[in-house]
């Protein structure tokens, strides 16, 4: 019987193959059957939410099946509230970057829509793996689908950033391959056979010294994966090469498996080491995540590199709210995951109608679009406001609580910080002056159509996400909840008791419960 | 001291290598009589594979010795056979067409490949060192006269004069080890020196050791004893290229595990140190260089250096779940390497112009099944996931972690990470470049189709569900410990 977490897998994978038996004539009926699938699997994922129990904290819908008996692997997925809403965004946000590609892409459409279904099987994989060698080979996997999909649908220096990708995501990787040999080798020593099954490792008891360059290995893969400072430079050039649809999945959701494997991995099995490295951690978040990134953002003159920088800067809030280590920060990295992912996602797909149409990225060749395109230019707003923070709209939830989080254990990183949020505010808001703005000053851009009725499909359903969480956010938070509450007690009690104190200014917090 | 009394039931074990030799002789006499039946030819020299490969199969799980203990039939020589004798088989399959398309197609090469796996089943299944030998001498020779098939070309030429010097040098080395090993036990039967344990003489056991490695360290171009391996790789005609890339090397190592772990088990010597550098240097050089190379057979021949590196590691760590590694990523690299080759020689055409990878620009417009497929290849061999690269490579990596021999593993990946990009390169031309030339591409016949089928197949299989290969590998192993 295929549980309904497989559904999600096996899906796209049925995609897949029927895109592959379709005739390459029929261009329109491929897209339709990628959209139809994706969007089959967003159903079953909602199914799931429907289904998903709020107040255990432990894994839902577990499957488990064996796999390579010998060494003790196993095809173990399960979902939480860390990886609920990680799920939904990535089936949400997979047929929207289908549709909003389907005229863009100009050759190879059946490769493209593979593409495309092939990456959400792997990111989707990531998020459900139990087993540290599935989570492996799904983590690997999504990388070819995505080297195509920028290498081959990108701009013109795309075969660079596609490389540039792929090598820069292997480093990390295969060094938490290392990591991950060191582990299995424990898990045989501690437990009599190998294992890596996950929840099992957690069991593992391991010294300090260990935790310490394991927890390196993990986080450096994480880390450029999210990407921090000085690991993020594969990510202007990936997404201003990469078509639209590969930007909204980058942003949208590749970028969260960093964030994701912080919490699923490298808290969990490292709580020593984390709480020992969190204080570095966090300083690269802000000051080489956050502040950077909205700096390097507010000079770019391109959109797309701007919405890319701003993708440093708000990642960068992430980090912080996972490693201040507690509830508040927990809660609103994992929201502010989502919400990055609705905002930026839209954010993108606004940058690529408007390229669709004028083949330019660059904020000077616009100015005074809000007069030819209304209804571009309000959603445009919507959504800019939104990715700064604006209260009532779904940023603002996020990064109150990672500021909140990060206040009580630290006011020096959450003054810095909370610059940040000014900065996004100038950036952002000195784009949309000058692109949106003032007198038509391009001649070109007299002539443009607002939206059509396929790129509002596509951006409303986003608008309407980000004023919902925005107003009512406790669906989300009473399901995210139990897991980080749980996450808090496994790093507070595995790491001997010893209080979690991440700055020496102010008295240690320990988590709270309530 | 040794037995001399033949039993006929010896006869029985050896069929496999009768069968061969029958099938390497009749090709000889097909030749001659039946010139213009090509086909015949391709179709008598695969039956023999299979022939031979169903008896091999057929001999069941226990270990037996014969004529007095020169041979041992046992799990692993099946295990180490088998993987010659699907590679023989492969190669058959797809030499016809590449020769045929030169003019050159003849029964010799059948009956020389057919020999040389005779030969290499006696290196496998060999438990005397002279059998070894003797085996070795058989497989170098037939392969001294394929690598120069082409008797009229310089380059050819060029590949089996450096082959047959350096081989024979490699081969002087070895028989020169066997002799001090002799002199060290007095016997150079493995199970004898098994039995012995320790040399009297123990200047004698190392010197011996050393010069037999030697030997074996050039057969399978470990560095540095690597440097014939390009120019060979190169001036050989490809189908024979992709056999001794894998194939050779494959009973090569075989040959080197039964002599260190069966013959010599690990009491007796702390090789380590050695082993660890011929694994990294191997590796890190094979890699490097392949970084420069836009031919793409000379690339295949330097990343097969570096695959040598990766199984060292099995050899280095020297515990029973390394060497199932390296047996298991053997079988493992045997499909992912010939399967590329057999892409190359496709591509590559009757004059052989499209050898560089300039030539695949536009590749997977044109030939879109074919690009698929060496897709595969490249990401298996750079080690992704799902295919066997990455399981042979979890499989030797971890045992060596579990012996502590992080360092070696730390190069080993980044060999990797290096690796990815030359491979990644021959994608990126395939998918991401515009069309340079329009060329016409023959089709690709039947049997290299089935054979490339066969390569995708086994990749896909033993990189996703590898659980029955590793528990044959670990049974073939436990004969040798």
């Amino acid at each position: 019987m295929i549980g309904i977490l497989s559904l999600h897998i096996i899906l796209p994978l049925l995609g897949i193959l029927v895109l592959i038996f379709i005739p390459n004539k029929e261009k329109s009926l491929m897209k339709v059957a990628a959209i139809g699938f994706s969007l089959a699997t967003f159903v079953v994922s909602i199914v799931m939410l429907a289904r998903f129990e709020i107040g255990p904290s432990d894994m839902q819908f577990v499957e488990y099946a064996e796999w390579i008996p010998q060494w003790g692997v196993s095809y173990k997925i399960g979902v939480d509230g860390i990886s609920l809403f990680l799920i939904l965004i990535t089936t949400l946000l997979t047929p929207l970057a289908l549709l909003s590609s389907w005229n863009s892409i100009t050759e190879g459409h059946k490769g493209f829509l593979v593409s495309m279904l092939a990456l959400e099987v792997g990111i989707i994989g990531v998020f459900l793996s139990l087993d540290l060698f599935l989570f492996y080979v799904f983590w690997e996997v999504m990388l070819i689908p995505m080297y195509f999909i920028i290498g081959i649908w990108g701009g013109e220096n795309k075969i660079y950033a596609a490389m540039k990708f792929v090598i820069f995501t292997m480093f990390g990787s295969l060094l938490m391959l290392v990591a991950i040999f060191w582990l299995y080798y424990l898990s045989s020593e501690q437990f009599g056979s190998p294992t890596t099954d996950l929840l099992m490792l957690y069991k593992l008891d391991l010294p300090y010294d260990t935790q310490f360059w394991l927890f390196l290995a993990f986080a450096l893969s994480f880390a450029i994966k999210i990407p921090l400072f000085p690991f993020h430079t594969w990510l202007p050039d990936a997404h201003v090469e990469a078509p639209t649809a590969g930007s909204v999945i980058l942003a949208g959701v590749l970028l969260k498996m960093g964030g994701y494997g912080f919490l699923r991995y490298c808290l969990p099995l490292f709580p020593e080491a984390t709480i020992e490295l969190a204080p570095y951690l966090i300083s690269l978040a802000v000051f080489g995540g956050i502040i950077y990134g909205a700096l390097v953002a507010m000079v770019q003159p391109d959109m797309k590199k701007l919405v890319a920088y701003s993708s440093v800067s708000h990642m960068g809030f992430i980090v912080l709210g996972i490693f201040v280590l507690n509830q508040q920060g927990l809660q609103g990295a994992l929201i502010q995951m989502v919400n990055h992912g609705l905002s930026t996602g839209a954010l993108f797909l606004l940058v690529g109608f408007i390229y669709e149409r004028r083949h330019s990225r660059l904020i000077s060749e616009y100015g005074g679009l809000a007069k030819i395109m209304p209804f571009y230019a309000a959603t445009f707003l919507i959504v800019v406001l939104s990715s700064l923070g604006l209260p009532g709209l779904n940023g603002f939830v996020g990064e109150f609580l990672i500021l909140v989080g990060s206040f009580k254990s630290s006011i020096f990183f959450t003054t810095f910080a909370a610059t940040g949020v000014i900065l996004a505010a100038v950036y952002l808001l000195w784009m949309y002056q000058r692109v949106m703005f003032g007198k038509v000053t391009n001649e070109k851009n007299s002539g443009l159509n607002d939206l059509s009725l396929r790129e509002k499909w596509v951006i409303v359903p986003l608008i309407l996400l980000i004023i919902a969480i925005g107003v009512y956010p406790k669906p989300i938070l009473e399901r995210i909840e139990p897991s980080v509450t749980n996450l808090l007690n496994m790093v507070q009690s595995n790491s001997n008791g010893d209080k979690i104190n991440i700055s020496p200014d102010v008295t240690p917090v320990s988590p709270e419960r309530n | 001291m040794i037995d001399f009394q033949l039993n006929p039931a010896d006869f029985i074990l050896l069929l496999p290598e009768i069968v061969l030799s029958i099938g390497a002789m009749l090709m000889l006499f097909l030749e001659l009589f039946l010139k213009d039946k090509k086909t015949l030819h391709q179709w008598t020299a695969f039956a023999t594979f299979l022939i031979a490969f169903i008896l091999l199969l057929s001999q069941g799980s226990n270990t037996l010795m014969a004529f007095g203990k020169m041979v041992r039939a046992d799990l692993f020589g099946q295990f180490s056979s088998a993987i010659v004798l699907i590679g023989g088989g492969l190669t058959v399959l797809l030499g016809k067409e590449y020769f045929v398309k030169r003019d050159w197609h003849r029964g010799e090469y059948y009956s020389l490949l057919l020999f040389a796996s005779v030969g290499m089943l006696f290196m496998v299944r060999g438990l005397d060192l002279l059998v070894i030998f003797l085996g070795l001498e058989l497989l170098s020779i037939s392969l001294y006269i394929l690598v120069g098939y082409f008797r009229e070309r310089l380059f050819s030429n060029e590949a089996a004069l450096k082959y047959l010097l350096l081989g024979a040098f490699a081969s002087g080395f070895l028989l020169y080890g066997i002799a001090y090993i002799y002199g060290a036990y007095g016997t150079t039967n493995l199970y004898e020196i098994r039995e012995i344990g320790s040399a009297e003489s123990a200047t004698f056991y190392w010197i011996g050791l050393s010069l037999i490695l030697v030997g074996f360290s050039f057969k399978v171009a470990l560095v540095p004893f690597h440097m014939w391996s390009p120019d060979v790789y190169q001036g050989a005609p490809t189908p024979v290229t992709g056999f001794m890339a894998t194939t050779t090397k494959a009973a090569a190592f075989a040959a080197m595990m039964r002599i260190l772990f069966y013959g010599f088990p690990a009491e007796n010597m702390d090789w380590t140190p050695l082993f660890w550098f011929f694994s990294a240097a191997t590796m890190t050089v094979g890699n490097i260089f392949a970084i420069q190379q836009l031919n793409l057979k000379r690339m295949l021949a330097y990343s097969s250096i570096a695959h040598a590196g990766y199984l060292m590691i099995g050899i280095t760590v020297g515990s029973e779940t390394s060497v199932a590694g390296m047996l298991y990523y053997l079988l493992g690299y045997l499909f992912m390497n010939i399967g590329a080759f057999a892409i190359v020689q496709h591509i590559e055409g009757k004059d052989e112009t499209r050898l560089n990878v300039e030539s695949y620009a536009g590749l997977a417009k044109r030939q879109p099944a074919i690009s698929l497929a060496m897709t595969l290849f490249m990401f298996a061999l750079a080690g992704f996931p799902l295919t066997v690269g990455f399981t042979g490579k979890f499989y030797i990596f971890a045992a060596a972690m579990n012996q502590g021999f992080i360092w070696l593993i730390l190069i080993a990946v980044i060999n990797s990470l290096i690796s990815v990009y030359y491979y990644l390169r021959v994608v990126i031309y395939m998918y991401m470049k515009p069309v340079v030339e329009e060329t016409e591409f023959s089709p690709m016949e039947l049997p290299a189709k089935v054979a490339l089928t066969v390569c995708v197949y086994a990749v896909l299989h033993l990189g996703i569900l590898p659980g029955n290969f590793i528990t044959l590998a670990e049974e073939a192993i436990s004969a040798l410990f």
